[in-house]
């Protein structure tokens, strides 16, 4: 698997994103000051038309999770060893440089409007880290998610797929298939 | 595909209109730059686009890469990133176009100098979409998944936040938009070149990584910017064919590459069924029957799961049964070899039904219960229908050969038997779930058909076969007693063996069994599809004498019957008068003997009998009036018999409609009937 910087296409989200009055950068520019900590938070969708426009991306994502859930389940279940170490470098790019990125930020969290599809995309994450053999990096996901979440585990998330369930018991049913994976 | 290039070309212009306009004339270079929009057409499609952008341009594609895109001298510095990739693009249309193999090398060469400027999403794509066509034309399905995941995590994901945002601004076509606005055509670049091309470039394995991309793609991708590619011109309606294929019951557990060669070998099928229907079995219809079971051969080596083994299994059992229909009818027999037997579909099924006794059904494939239910029933219907199909052909071929006979006879038993034996096997309860509800019909038709086997066509038929052939009758009778020519038929084949004076002994039982049926009872009172026929036939199998008109009443026809009463009716009207005028004779006084018994002299008019007379008379009105009342008798019994028989002849057909139609609601009225009957009873043999 082949990796790109795709330094063209994030200056075109940037225009875009100040086309659609997006992400302000409040105070100095960071790009200027070499010995600035990225901040945690830096993209934060504020609301309006960016608030909906973060919440498609997630429900994007998340449904783009769930498609490769099920190759992914296909390839294990047919044994396609050849067709997992593809797929596998694809789902791992997919991840690194699509979905954690955007959901490095605590906003998602705080918004009612993102907070379940916020968590649902990290139970998927968590539980297709698992299957790709990855866990230390699901490790950091569940950590992230009882971090985000915590005195919220009444709240309904989409995992596992096809089901409604309280974040508690989806945390304990990724526990199981943690250990099983 | 030619309306998709129309509407492409439309939006073609669209896109090039502003430049067009700018510098009052058009350029390969400004082709080139949009060439997303048409290089996924179909080359001869592509290459009269090209030649009419020639045209346009004022010079062929070839002499303006010669001209104006050769690869600069090193001494003349790094050559523009937009001059490497047009060129790049132009050898790829060329390829495309006119399929030269140095055309794609060249290709691939201009891509690999595109290296440096990858970060751009423009050149990213292009590199990756040239380089999966060359791994397509090396047939390296590895190399060609990596392209196609590349190309979507480098090209398209980045994009797809960018148009969206375009497009909520209504920017999406602005001349500025760049790349982005590229979106809706990359979508179906991509779609076409994993679902069409690789499968017109014989890739037919490895591409399971890429089902993701397809469900992507099916997910409000392709086909979601009608107002860029409209429904009609984009691949839409594959795709989805494809993803309901992949994730339906006729799926290998998800693989993209079985999904995609069972397709293949679908279209295969439909080509070899539109010559069967056009050309009957010509030499170009077996040949493409043939190739189908090839390429059904494909597909089955592509399963790695029963699931899928039964899928291939369904569509091929369907050209088997197509193949005997054919022969039946068109009474031809061309040597056909297909690469598949019932009897492996039945081992298929045997395989998937042990799976619902230990529920382990999810090992076999399937990505639910529905999926495997409906997977089950599907296979048994098209062995049922292959298997049916191919007795009835064998049946045939005894009639055209009838020194044959005894030997299709039993072929074609032997068919019927199998299917009986599993059907007997699997259909244990009403709710076994594999078996569907058309399959008890089927049931009744093999049981039947075994009798016709023996009974009506074999010449010399065993004893044991014989016997065997009305014991199966009886079980035809039992399953689906609503098909009246079968009562005449266990007739004719008992009148055969000088056996007729059984018949009442031998249907008797089925006709009380539909009689008592509860659920047959509920049926019609309840008023559901066909009550007043089986009403009709129910009042019939309740009656012994309407019981012997189904049976021996078919040669003579209700014409007859009617005639014969009407005789009868004559009859006994003349009777009555005899006894009516013996009555007033005997009403007389008697005269006393005469001296001589002259029987010649006249009798006096008036005078009363003498005794000698009045024995007589006496003796002739018992006789009269005996028969008169055996002639009421009669009468009243074929007066109230004959309508009910006639009544049931408004049945006929209904086996036919059954047969021609799996979802006919009788069906499930059968299951229910012969689950009834084996509860009350040891099931017939």
């Amino acid at each position: 698997m082949r990796r790109s910087l795709s330094l063209c296409g994030l200056a075109l989200a940037g225009a875009l994103a100040v086309l659609a009055g997006g992400c302000s950068s409040k105070g100095h520019n960071p790009a200027l000051d070499l010995d600035a900590e990225v901040p945690r938070d830096n993209n934060t969708p504020l609301g309006g038309v960016t608030l909906t426009q973060r919440r498609m991306e997630l429900v994007r994502a998340h449904a783009d999770l769930v498609h490769f859930m099920a190759t992914l389940d296909s390839l294990q279940l047919r044994r396609d060893q050849n067709g997992q170490v593809l797929f596998k470098g694809f789902v791992d790019e997919y991840l690194g440089t699509h979905v954690d990125p955007m959901l490095a930020t605590e906003m998602h969290s705080k918004q009612p409007e993102l907070a379940g599809v916020d968590a649902s995309i990290r139970f998927l994450e968590a539980e297709m880290l698992t299957k790709l053999r990855s866990p230390a990096r699901a490790q950091k996901a569940v950590d992230e998610l009882e971090r985000l979440y915590k005195g919220r585990e009444d709240m309904l998330v989409d995992w596992p797929i096809g089901k409604k369930t309280t974040l508690k018991k989806a945390m304990d049913l990724l526990e199981d298939e943690k250990w099983r994976g | 595909m030619k309306n998709l290039l129309a509407h492409l070309s439309l939006v073609l212009l669209l896109l090039a209109g502003a430049p067009a306009a700018a510098q009052d004339e058009i350029s390969w270079d400004q082709y080139l730059d949009y060439a997303y929009v048409f290089s996924s057409a179909e080359q001869p499609a592509l290459r009269a686009r090209l030649e009419q952008y020639a045209q346009e341009a004022g010079a062929p594609l070839d002499r303006h890469l010669a001209q104006r895109l050769v690869p600069l001298a090193k001494q003349n510095g790094p050559e523009p990133e937009e001059r490497v990739r047009r060129r790049a693009i132009a050898h790829l249309l060329l390829y495309l176009a006119d399929g030269k193999q140095d055309e794609l090398d060249q290709a691939v060469e201009s891509a690999g100098t595109l290296k440096p400027y990858l970060g751009r999403h423009e050149n990213l794509y292009w590199y990756h979409y040239i380089l999966a066509h060359d791994s397509l034309e090396r047939g390296r399905p590895y190399d060609f998944v990596g392209h196609v995941l590349d190309l979507w995590l480098g090209a398209v994901v980045p994009l797809e936040t960018p148009y969206e945002t375009l497009k909520a601004l209504s920017l999406s076509e602005a001349p500025n938009s760049g790349f982005a606005s590229s979106l809706p055509f990359l979508y179906e670049n991509v779609a076409r070149l994993v679902l069409i091309k690789s499968q017109q470039m014989g890739i037919d394995r490895g591409l399971d990584p890429l089902g993701a991309v397809v469900r992507l793609l099916a997910d409000r991708r392709v086909g979601a910017h009608p107002d860029v590619i409209p429904l009609a011109a984009s691949s839409k309606d594959y795709l989805d064919r494809i993803v309901e294929r992949l994730n339906g019951p006729e799926s290998d557990a998800g693989s993209l590459t079985f999904t995609l060669a069972l397709f293949e070998a679908s279209k295969l099928h439909d080509n070899a069924r539109g010559l069967l229907a056009t050309e009957g079995l010509s030499d170009e219809t077996v040949k493409a029957i043939r190739v189908t079971g090839a390429a059904y051969r494909t597909a089955e080596a592509r399963a790695d799961t029963v699931s899928g083994e039964a899928a291939v299994q369904t569509r091929v059992l369907r050209q088997l049964g197509e193949i005997y229909a054919a022969k039946q009818r068109l009474k031809v027999d061309p040597e056909i070899e297909t690469p598949f037997t019932i009897e492996d579909a039945i081992d298929v099924y045997t395989r998937l039904a042990d799976a619902e006794t230990d529920q382990s059904w999810q090992d076999l494939g399937f990505q639910d219960r529905d999926g495997y239910v409906v997977a089950m029933r599907g296979l048994w219907e098209d062995i049922q229908e292959a298997t049916l199909n191919s007795a009835d052909y064998y049946l045939s071929r005894g009639v055209e050969l009838p020194h044959l006979a005894d030997d299709y006879s039993r072929n074609a038993a032997r068919l019927y038997s199998r299917y009986l034996t599993i059907f007997q096997k699997y259909a244990l309860t009403e709710s076994s779930a594999g078996v569907p509800d058309s399959a008890y019909f089927a049931a009744h038709e093999a049981a039947r058909g075994v009798g016709d086997a023996f009974l009506l066509y074999a010449s010399h038929p065993t004893p044991e076969e014989v016997d065997l052939g009305i014991r199966r009758y009886r079980s035809a009778m039992r399953i689906f007693p609503f098909d009246r020519t079968l009562w005449s038929a266990l007739t004719a084949a008992l009148e055969k063996q000088g056996r007729e004076s059984e018949y009442m002994a031998l249907v008797r039982p089925a006709a009380e069994a539909a009689t008592r049926s509860r659920v047959v009872n509920r049926w019609v009172e309840a008023g559901e599809p066909e009550a007043e026929r089986l009403a009709a036939l129910q009042r019939a199998f309740s009656d012994s004498l309407a019981l012997m008109y189904l049976g021996f009443a078919e040669s003579s026809g209700v014409a007859e019957l009617q005639k014969g009463l009407s005789s009868l009716r004559a009859e006994r009207d003349a009777t009555a008068q005899k006894v009516s005028q013996l009555r007033r004779k005997l009403g007389g006084k008697a005269e006393p003997v005469p001296a001589s018994m002259d029987a010649d002299a006249p009798r006096r008019s008036g005078a009363p009998l003498d005794a000698a007379e009045m024995a007589e008379a006496q003796s002739e009105l018992t006789e009269a009036s005996a028969l008169l009342e055996r002639l009421d008798q009669q009468i009243e019994a074929r007066a109230r018999t004959i309508p009910v028989y006639v009544a049931t002849l408004e049945s006929d057909g209904m086996g036919a409609e059954m047969r021609a139609r799996r979802d006919h609601p009788l069906h499930g009225l059968l299951r229910r009937m012969y689950h009834e009957d084996r509860s009350a009873e040891p099931a017939p043999e």
